[in-house]
């Protein structure tokens, strides 16, 4: 499948098969997430992202099979350039209507990065002015675990984490994926 | 058509869902499942599944979904093995009964046995991973992801659903 | 030697009359009577009361128009949500003395009608309502707000003054 036909999938897919919901609920949902993780860890930023991680990681793993549903997709990426393809041009698309730019792949061709010109989880959103979470708090890490959470399920092992972000005054918003390893198929436990 | 049973297993090779039909009087599919492997399940299926009391039918089901486990595995594998990675089998059948395969890319693999008549189903397989399983069992937040321990699928509305859609296959 | 009306000041204030965020760009304005930051806090607070005096007329709208003119320059407008937060925005007609008066016969403020600072009021409610979707916004703060984002957001429409009036 080629590029130009991925991106179309994703249209089509977002105008015909997705639910819409209001864009502030989401906004404004994900927002009290975070804020009440912020105030329940009392400024544990580090905890903060760890946590948000981990809940992506649960919606992931659920989500993949949606993905897989929806978008009718019945062969694997043949390489890891088409994960990322897909997971931009259909993934992003199809859930928050946002195609990240794909960008910076490592010569080896197993680590990019994802660029968020938009980013509808941090509408509206600056971080406390408490001198911490501007260094510490990544605010839409779920996204990280969405990411990895889902990959696993496909068999891929994947590091996804953020390295810069507007809300902290960088001038982009980017997630670096680095594949670790392809899964193997398990075998059945031998209990004969 | 007849629908034999129904087996879902998960990418942990556990069987997760299982669900048989027959009554008593149709002839069941554990006996042509049990033929090729007599030798190493001799000691706890002596009797042939036809003269087998339903009774003993709870504790054939988990074998058979071991058995249907063990041969899907290895025909899939064989079939990669020749074909590449791509492929994968359909279907094959026997004097008795068909049985049909669907896997997922994330490792789900739904599996019918049919009588042999039956077209084949890996659409309406496809169908039950669509409209059902992911409806009513991924989409359920209460559902554990993961079924360890074969603890299974336990979802009336997946249930139902099943039972429903089954009745709609020609 | 009339210049363009311009926005010095835009106050928001909460439902408990506590002060939520006050910008003042031009602050002392010579040849005024608002010439001290206490000054501005005194002039704020009478607009509380004309507030409180309007609400039992008003209805569904949220608009307060003229509150009063405070000399021949200043003048304060209001406007209060649903919720309770109030809008005041302090416009300097630009001339001194009563020659600049014109023909446009907007009341006692002169050459502004209520209905030009509507768009002004619906921006300055747009950013506010953005204020407090952030969700690290303190609802039940007593402070006042401090927020890059609302501050600039709210400079520029002081700095854009008001639209379609010369």
């Amino acid at each position: 499948m080629s590029s130009t036909s991925r991106a179309r999938l994703g249209e089509e897919v977002w105008k015909t098969r997705t639910d819409k919901i209001n864009a502030e609920l989401v906004t404004l949902t994900y927002g009290s997430v975070v804020a009440q993780l912020c105030k329940d860890l009392d400024g544990d930023y580090a905890e903060v992202n760890k946590q948000l991680d981990k809940m992506g990681y649960n919606i992931g793993l659920r989500l993949i099979e949606d993905f897989l549903a929806k978008s009718n997709m019945q062969q694997k990426c043949a390489n890891f350039r088409d994960t990322a393809d897909v997971i931009s041009k259909v993934g992003f698309k199809m859930f928050l209507n946002i195609t990240p730019t794909i960008a910076n792949w490592s010569s080896d061709s197993k680590q990019f990065s994802l660029m968020f010109d938009e980013n509808p989880l941090a509408d509206f959103v600056e971080l406390p002015d408490d001198g911490k979470a501007q260094a510490e708090l990544w605010y839409s890490n779920m996204l990280c675990g969405v990411i990895r959470g889902a990959l696993e399920m496909v068999q891929m092992q994947v590091d996804a984490h953020f390295v810069n972000d507007v809300l902290r005054g960088h001038d982009t918003t980017e997630m670096r994926i680095s594949l670790v390893r392809y899964i193997d198929d398990e075998m059945p436990a031998d209990d004969e | 058509m007849v629908v034999f049973s129904f087996f879902i297993f998960d990418r942990h090779c556990e069987c997760i869902y299982l669900r048989q039909w027959l009554d008593a009087t149709t002839p069941s599919p554990a006996q042509p499942l049990s033929r090729p492997v007599t030798a190493s399940s001799a000691a706890t299926n002596t009797t042939s599944a036809v003269e087998k009391p339903p009774a003993g039918n709870k504790l054939s089901m988990a074998e058979q979904a071991k058995l249907v486990f063990g041969v899907i595995f290895s025909l899939r594998n064989m079939v990669k093995k020749l074909c590449g990675p791509d492929d994968s089998f359909l279907c094959y059948r026997t004097g008795q009964y068909k049985l049909h395969y669907y896997e997922t890319i994330t490792s789900l693999r739904f599996v019918m046995l049919t009588d042999i008549r039956t077209e084949n189903l890996k659409s309406s397989l496809h169908q039950i991973y669509v409209n059902l399983y992911v409806e009513y069992v991924v989409k359920n937040p209460l559902s554990p992801v993961e079924h360890p321990g074969g603890e299974g699928v336990n979802n009336e509305m997946f249930e139902l659903g099943i039972d429903s859609f089954v009745r709609t296959i020609p | 030697m009339a210049s363009a009306p311009s926005i010095p000041v835009i106050a928001v204030i909460g439902k408990q009359n506590n002060p939520i965020y006050i910008h003042n760009s031009r602050l002392p304005l010579p040849s005024t009577s608002l010439t001290t930051s206490l000054d501005l806090h005194l002039l704020l607070h009478s607009t509380l009361d004309v507030f409180d005096a309007r609400l039992p007329q008003k209805t569904a709208d949220q608009d307060f128009g003229l509150l009063f003119a405070i000399d021949e320059r200043l003048a304060a407008y209001g406007w209060m949500t649903n919720t309770g937060i109030k809008f005041v925005v302090i416009v300097d007609q630009g001339f001194s003395g009563s020659s600049g008066l014109s023909s446009r016969g907007g009341g006692l403020g002169g050459a502004i009608r209520d209905a030009d600072l509507k768009p002004v009021f619906k921006s300055i409610h747009t950013e506010y309502i953005k204020l407090i979707s952030n969700p690290f916004f303190d609802h039940e703060s007593t402070e006042m707000v401090k927020s890059n984002k609302f501050s600039k957001a709210i400079a520029k429409i002081a700095e854009a003054g008001i639209p379609g009036v010369y």
